[in-house]
């Protein structure tokens, strides 16, 4: 209770300030904190979280709660869940919410995987370090030793992400992936960290739907179907990353095998009978395996006098 | 609760003052250009082929080396390199704006900005390189052109590739665009979306030539030239309680190159063609919704969308195809299919619905409950063809087609299928039970169903069930393990006897398909996070996944296992030094069962062609990865890393008859290596800070990339360009993908100049006290905040004054400093005002008792002594004040009389400091007669 009425009376006393303080010799928006704690407030004071502060420090003490006590003797600690060791998730998150609950991003919050699994706002943002323009979200910088030399100097999301998804860090790392670590697909272009109705969070309501978002040259819709296209890409592709050549999860002909047996239509031994590392070897096996022949697999308009239905053209 | 509403006045306040401070609103920048050089030297892998002079010799050929995939997503040529990073802010308006790699193939631009809580805007470019295969060779002219005729008109075609001519794949994918959003400072926003990705280069394809899988294929460069335009609108509502959302997206899809001619060598160098993918446009509404702060703190969440995506082709009727299929063809013709409607109209009708409830019905136990609904609906115009046939005596073609001999080439009539829809629909059901605190157990159940329209399974059935334990308990460890359960039955048609259709024999009824398969799955997942101690942080995972595929009295695949481990290891302080350490492993293992011949079941008489065989797969991949950075001087920082990953893959086949005759046709059955790949990488990198604005970067990056595989085998010992299968079956390859072997070594530097226009703090120059500290408002100002500012200020006096004792409670916070017993200047204006102001109403004054009282935290010794010594600060201002010392007296009375009883019961510390405050007080008990009213 008492908490309460002292930080309304400061609130109020420091909007009451805002009108009444004297003029001083820099701009009117600069907190007495910054004479301390001065990357604090270089961090924030070009984001909306401290351009309109006050020389109180209101919107300091919007997060850092009980501020003006330290104010007077910096060994009292501002008692915020943000820096406590002990408040849960969802305290630290509540300090967040209160301003940022009804942003429309959060919609899906309640229902995601991250608030139930006790993420809190802090372990993927942070406001005060240094911030860059390339990372508008402020995202914590997380160090990253898989040593890739980057062109790129922004500081890329997906470090956040793999400091918890390791499992998923390293697949982005395998020779066949999405341009993640490079910089050019972020994690957040597929899933939505801040909660989604969708599996895995992601973006979209389906596989198919998120994928052909970006790679419309295979949306079609064809005169010949491939069905595995239509239903689900995961069938044939692992999108994080393969050892194989367009993240297929497996090579063909081990990847058409799974459904193809091969033996009834065409097998994969042909007319030579032999297998790789025989000369001639079996060109069902060379370089792209069935694909080197069906190289429209993922449709065809072609007509049957070209094999458009066996995906050939 | 308290702070939250408070913080939602703070900020609102803050925002609300705008205007009046609109006058003085100074445009405040910082950020960093950098200019610098990047010097790169890249050696490519070397493709040693061979190309063969006759079906069994083979001559030696050294091919190229292909420097594509050290360049796969960036550009790394020797340049100048250029970055901006630069943000500025008023209390009005803002700005960001990031750019590097400007004027290379990598160059990303973003610029933003706005009115804070207004409206804001955004601009963005990004180019993506996509290097695939560089130095490919082919024997056809003007390899990535939309017609590629045989050289010269030759024919046959050179086999010698020094010969050919040479080309690379890539492309180059490109998006620009921006967007705009406004919300005015209401709930309300709106917002569009527009932008277009331009993507140009060359793909790899390939065409299989004659008509007959032994007959060949060629390796071909695709020239592309896809463009999308998206434009997206959107609006609605969002508060802490309601968010909806109405949204539009328009995708228009155009591919510039439609056909693509090439000489087919097994037609005599006829022009056969290869087709670019169809244009397209999609167009979705979407509706998103959620509500919140329901009863039983539950929430409600919904979306909605429906798309369709359409497009109009003309039918092709014709495609090349021999006048004979006997070697080699005297002649080429066009095998002519009529296709019963010119006009394919193809459309793709999606709908779906999710809605999701959380709520939380008792204190320790979380709920969600959801349902998805999802349906693709194909209302494509299907196109059927009727049988043709080619050659003097095409006219006894049979309509079932085949039937090929010297005069004719038949084609049967095709009937196009239903085409392909489903439905899918999804129910669920998560709980969370925190039986104890910072342990949770959780459960999951989750039933997907999906309807398709196909003969080879029309239902699948998927169910999961998973349960989980977490545990945060210790300071510094948290954990859980996870178990689930999976298992997916689907009414696969195994009886089907295969019809005209030939679409049905491409999944043979004898077999389960790996999509539709029937199989039971266990999974086991757990984590451990922990730090043993001060700036030690321990993080260490693993999966278990095994799937059992069921019906094993029919082929496909068997069973397959996939095992994950990872683990961190992070030691040290940002600002000194820091060490951090990755490793992850991971192994996939799975086996499937083929046959070949006509005999269809496992297990039966085999034969030398008629047989089972099958492989067993295996992929594995390990990376280790350590990085370090140190703070040698304050202007000097190094950062250095080094990490090693290799994937290795392998296929072992098995036959049924293998230890008889070894195998169809004679051939033996080996195994063979996939995708074995190393990357070595090392990087370091320095940072010098000159002074504030100045600063370098050097740096220096060694990459190793080694690949191997049978696939390609040859192209690192004898795998040929040209293959000779026979008189008419030849293969032709380009080299795509042969060896993206590399070493790459990088050096750049970077001097950049940092600026700031954000000016220092100066410290006002009014007193210490300034008006906007609160807690200490009162004090500096006696008279009128007792009265405005509650808590601090005394309470007021318990009893009237004309009692003949009266006591009067001061809080301790007011007098003196935490854990101190100094009177503090704004104690002794409290007394002041609280004591000393009204001794002048007591006549007789018989004794003051001042008694020190403290809350329950901290040992009873010494809150014992801290009371009494705060009893006797008071007692000697009281004394200064001209109290008779004799009538004075105090005691301590330590933690022993609280007056909130048992009402403090926090676990939160900060919230059980604030709630045990009124114990924290002396007591100043005057006894006297009063005599004024």
């Amino acid at each position: 209770m008492r908490m309460k009425s002292i930080l309304a009376a400061a609130a109020l006393a420091g909007v009451a300030a805002l009108a009444a303080a004297p003029a001083l010799a820099q701009p009117a928006g600069t907190p007495v904190c910054a004479n301390c704690h001065e990357l604090a407030h270089k961090s924030t004071v070009l984001t909306a979280h401290g351009a309109r502060n006050d020389a109180a420090g209101t919107a300091c003490a919007a997060c850092h709660t009980n501020i003006a006590e330290h104010v007077k003797d910096s060994k009292i600690k501002p008692t915020s869940p943000l820096t406590s060791k002990t408040a849960t998730a969802a305290e630290k998150s509540a300090v967040c919410l209160t301003c940022h609950a009804g942003n429309r991003n959060m919609a899906f919050w309640q229902q995601g995987m991250h608030r139930k699994n006790d993420v809190s706002c802090n372990d993927c943002h942070a406001i005060h370090q240094a911030v860059s323009a390339s990372n508008p979200k402020m995202l914590r910088v997380q160090e990253f030793a898989g040593a890739i030399y980057t062109t790129t100097a922004r500081q890329l999301a997906y470090k956040t992400c793999v400091a918890c998804h390791r499992d998923t860090r390293g697949e982005i790392l395998k020779p066949s992936h999405h341009p993640i670590v490079e910089g050019k697909v972020a994690c957040h272009d597929c899933h939505d960290p801040h909660g989604a109705l969708s599996p895995s969070m992601l973006k979209a309501e389906s596989y198919q739907d998120l994928c052909i978002s970006c790679h419309a040259d295979k949306r079609g819709p064809w005169i010949h179907e491939h069905p595995p296209v239509m239903e689900n890409c995961a069938t044939c592709h692992t999108p994080h990353g393969s050892a194989h050549n367009r993240l297929l999860a497996q090579k063909p002909p081990a990847l058409c095998g799974d459904c193809h047996p091969g033996g009834h239509t065409h097998g994969l031994y042909d007319g030579r009978g032999t297998l790789p590392g025989v000369n001639p070897s079996n060109i069902r096996f060379e370089g792209s395996g069935c694909v080197g022949c069906h190289r429209q697999i993922h449709g065809s308009n072609a007509p049957p006098s070209a094999f458009g239905q066996f995906f050939l053209r | 609760m308290a702070n939250k509403r408070l913080i939602a006045v703070v900020v609102s306040g803050l925002f609300a003052n705008a205007p009046a401070l609109a006058a003085d609103d100074p445009f405040y920048w910082s950020g960093e250009a950098g200019l610098g050089y990047r010097w790169s030297n890249v050696d490519g892998g070397q493709r040693n082929g061979a190309y063969g002079t006759s079906a069994t010799t083979l001559a030696p050929f050294t091919g190229p080396a292909d420097e594509a995939k050290a360049n796969e997503y960036r550009d790394l040529r020797d340049s100048v390199i250029g970055v901006f990073d630069v943000r500025g802010a008023s209390r009005s308006y803002w700005f960001s704006g990031f750019g590097d790699q400007l004027g290379l193939d990598d160059q990303f631009v973003d610029l933003r900005g706005g009115a804070w809580n207004s409206w804001r805007g955004q601009f963005y470019w990004d180019k993506i390189p996509h290097n695939l295969s560089w130095n490919a060779l082919s024997p056809l002219s003007d390899p990535t052109s939309t017609r590629q005729n045989a050289p010269a008109g030759a024919y046959p075609p050179a086999q010698n590739p020094a010969l050919w001519n040479g080309f690379n794949y890539g492309l180059q994918r490109d998006t620009i665009g921006g967007n705009v959003e406004a919300s005015f400072r209401s709930p309300w926003f709106v917002r569009a979306d527009y932008n277009e990705v331009t993507t140009t280069g060359v793909r790899p394809s390939s065409g299989q030539l004659g008509t007959g899988s032994g007959n060949g294929l060629i390796e071909i460069g695709l020239p592309v030239e896809y463009k999308t335009k998206n434009a997206t609108f959107e609006a609605g509502y969002a508060d802490k309680m309601w968010s909806v959302k109405l949204g539009y997206l328009n995708s228009k899809f155009s591919s510039a190159v439609d056909t693509v001619q090439w000489a087919n060598f097994y037609l005599r160098n006829g022009l056969d063609e290869l087709y670019g993918p169809p244009d397209s446009e999609l167009s979705k509404w979407s509706l998103n919704a959620s509500v919140r702060q329901l009863p039983l703190d539950t929430t409600i969440a919904a979306r909605f969308t429906r798309s369709e995506l359409t497009n109009s082709v003309d039918v092709l009727a014709s495609g090349l195809k021999p006048a004979s299929n006997i070697a080699p063809p005297p002649a080429v013709g066009y095998l002519v299919t009529a296709p019963s409607r010119s006009t394919f109209d193809g459309e793709h009708t999606t709908t779906s619905a999710s809605i999701s409830i959380a709520s939380t019905p008792w204190r320790a136990l979380e709920t969600r409950l959801y349902y998805d609904y999802y349906d693709k609906d194909n209302g494509s115009t299907p196109i059927d063809y009727a049988a043709g046939g080619l050659g003097p005596g095409a006219a006894t073609c049979p309509p079932t087609g085949g039937s090929n001999n010297a005069t004719r080439y038949c084609l049967g009539a095709e009937v196009a299928g239903e085409p392909f829809a489903y439905t899918k629909n999804t129910y669920g059901l998560d709980v969370t039970w925190r039986f104890a605190p910072r342990q949770r157990l959780l459960f999951g159940a989750n039933w997907l169903s999906i309807d398709r329209d196909s003969e080879i399974a029309q239902e699948s059935d998927e169910d999961r069930y998973f349960v989980e334990y977490r545990n945060t308990m210790a300071q510094g460890i948290s954990g859980r393990l996870k178990y689930q359960y999976m298992q997916r039955r689907s009414d696969i048609n195994h009886l089907r006897t295969p019809s005209g259709n030939a679409n049905l024999n491409t999944v043979a009824y004898f077999y389960s398909a790996y999509d539709v398969a029937n199989f039971d799955q266990n999974m086991v997942k757990a984590n451990i996070d922990f730090n043993p101690m001060d700036r030690l942080t321990i993080g260490v995972g693993g999966t278990w996944k095994k799937t059992n595929y069921k019906d094993l009295q029919y082929y496909g695949r068997t069973d397959d296992t996939t095992t994950l481990v990872d683990l961190n290891v992070a030691y040290g302080t940002p600002d000194k030094w820091q060490v951090s350490a990755i490793a992850n492993w991971g192994l996939v293992e799975f086996n499937q069962a083929y046959h070949q011949g006509t005999g269809p079941f496992p297990n039966g008489t085999q034969t030398p062609t008629d047989f089972d065989w099958g492989t067993e797969n295996t992929q594995d991949y390990w990376l280790v990865g350590v990085s370090g950075d140190w703070m040698v001087t304050p202007q000097l920082k190094l950062t250095a890393s080094a990490s090693y990953m290799k994937t290795s893959g392998g296929v072992d086949f098995w036959s049924g008859n293998y230890a008889g005759t070894g195998g169809y046709l004679g051939g033996p059955l080996v195994n063979y290596v996939t995708d074995n790949t190393k990357t070595t990488r090392f990087q370091i990198k320095g940072d010098y800070a000159f002074n504030k604005n100045w600063s370098a970067t050097f740096g220096y990056a060694y990459e190793k990339y080694d690949y191997a595989d049978d696939q390609m085998r040859g192209y690192q010992g004898y795998y040929p360009y040209y293959q000779n299968l026979g008189s008419t079956n030849n293969s032709w390859f380009t080299g795509a993908y042969a060896n993206p072997s590399y070493d790459a070594n990088i050096v750049w530097v970077m001097f950049k100049y940092r600026f700031d226009t954000i000016p220092a703090y100066v410290a006002p120059a009014v007193a210490a006290v300034a008006a906007p500290a609160p807690a200490a408002a009162p004090a500096a100002k006696p008279a009128p905040a007792p009265a405005a500012a509650p808590a601090p200020a005394p309470k007021p006096p318990a009893a009237p004054m004309d009692a003949p004792v009266t006591k009067i409670t001061l809080q301790s916070k007011a007098l003196f400093d935490f854990d101190k017993a100094v009177l503090t200047p704004a104690g002794s204006a409290a007394i002041d005002a609280e004591v000393i102001a009204k001794l002048p109403q007591v006549t007789k004054l018989d004794l003051v008792l001042v008694s020190g009282h403290t809350d329950r935290l901290g040992s009873d010794v010494y809150n014992q002594k801290l009371s009494e010594r705060r009893a006797d600060a008071v007692r000697d201002y009281l004394v200064s004040k001209g109290v008779p010392k004799g009538k004075v007296e105090t005691i301590g009375m330590g933690e022993k009389q609280p007056v909130t009883g048992n009402a403090c019961q926090q676990k939160n510390r900060k919230e059980l400091i604030a709630c045990l405050q009124p114990d924290r007080r002396v007591e100043v008990e005057v006894k006297g007669e009063a005599v004024k009213k």
